[in-house]
């Protein structure tokens, strides 16, 4: 029950646009002990089909900058390939210090974010 | 081209692949740093609310097409099984009611309090994960 719960949080936040990968792949490294890469993997997944139906009511809100949208993309795509390729070959206790890096910096500008406003 | 030109391709060119590299990485986190380069971008908007919300629903659609190239790779490389399908399911179950349930929340709430607490928790894990 817990583990729908979780999917079901994780992808209304995910929804609203906020972020919710690094929580369930926290979730799953940390309830379920999942290993690192596989969280991140099923976290991929999750994410695509969480943001599909939410994507299409976007387009249909009018709410997608379509420039931004083309050239972000084509260029992340090519940054896609050096990041996944790191990732299958480093150790999986050095993959999670790198999300717990990760982690800390967006809990930081999130925090920052807030009190400027 | 003018300079000007130049610099906003340079700037678009780090951001995308920045998250591109975070999304490949790490499976998250490549959102982010473009909701921040693109809230940069749009930061005198007239209409900041309404700005706010498109950044968020263009950077969930550019992390969707990301995800989607990301999870080709690992399925290319063996790495993405019928296994890890079968695990997850629980989770893939909720996310598509989850995700739209978000997407229509996005046009009522005030993503502030959210955000609070979602630093907040994600501040506390990172720290954990470190030590």
């Amino acid at each position: 029950m817990l583990h729908y719960f979780a999917g079901f949080a994780a992808a209304v936040l995910t929804g609203l646009g906020v972020g919710s990968g690094g929580l369930l792949v926290l979730y799953l490294t940390s309830v379920t002990h999942t290993p690192q890469l596989d969280a991140q993997m099923t976290n991929l997944l999750f994410f695509i089909l969480a943001s599909s139906l939410a994507t299409i009511w976007n387009i249909r809100r009018k709410r997608i900058y379509y420039p931004a949208l083309c050239l972000l993309s084509a260029t992340a795509i090519l940054g896609i390939i050096p990041g996944t390729l790191i990732s299958l070959y480093i150790s999986q206790s050095l993959l999670r210090k790198c999300f717990g890096g990760l982690l800390s910096l967006l809990g930081l500008i999130q925090l920052c974010k807030n009190k400027k406003k | 081209m003018t300079n000007k030109k130049w610099t906003l391709l340079a700037a678009v060119t780090v951001a995308g692949f920045f998250s591109g590299f975070l999304n490949g990485l790490l499976g998250t986190g490549g959102g982010i740093a473009i909701v921040l380069f693109l809230l940069h971008m749009t930061k005198n908007s007239p209409d900041p609310g309404r700005t706010s919300k498109k950044v968020f629903a263009t950077a969930n659609t550019i992390v969707l097409i990301v995800s989607l190239c990301s999870l080709i790779l690992y399925v290319c490389f063996g790495k993405f099984t019928v296994m890890t399908v079968h695990n997850g399911y629980p989770y893939f179950l909720m996310a598509i009611p989850g995700g739209l349930l978000g997407a229509v929340w996005l046009e009522k709430c005030k993503p502030m309090l959210i955000r609070k607490l979602f630093g907040t928790l994600l501040l506390i894990a990172g720290i954990r994960l470190l030590f």
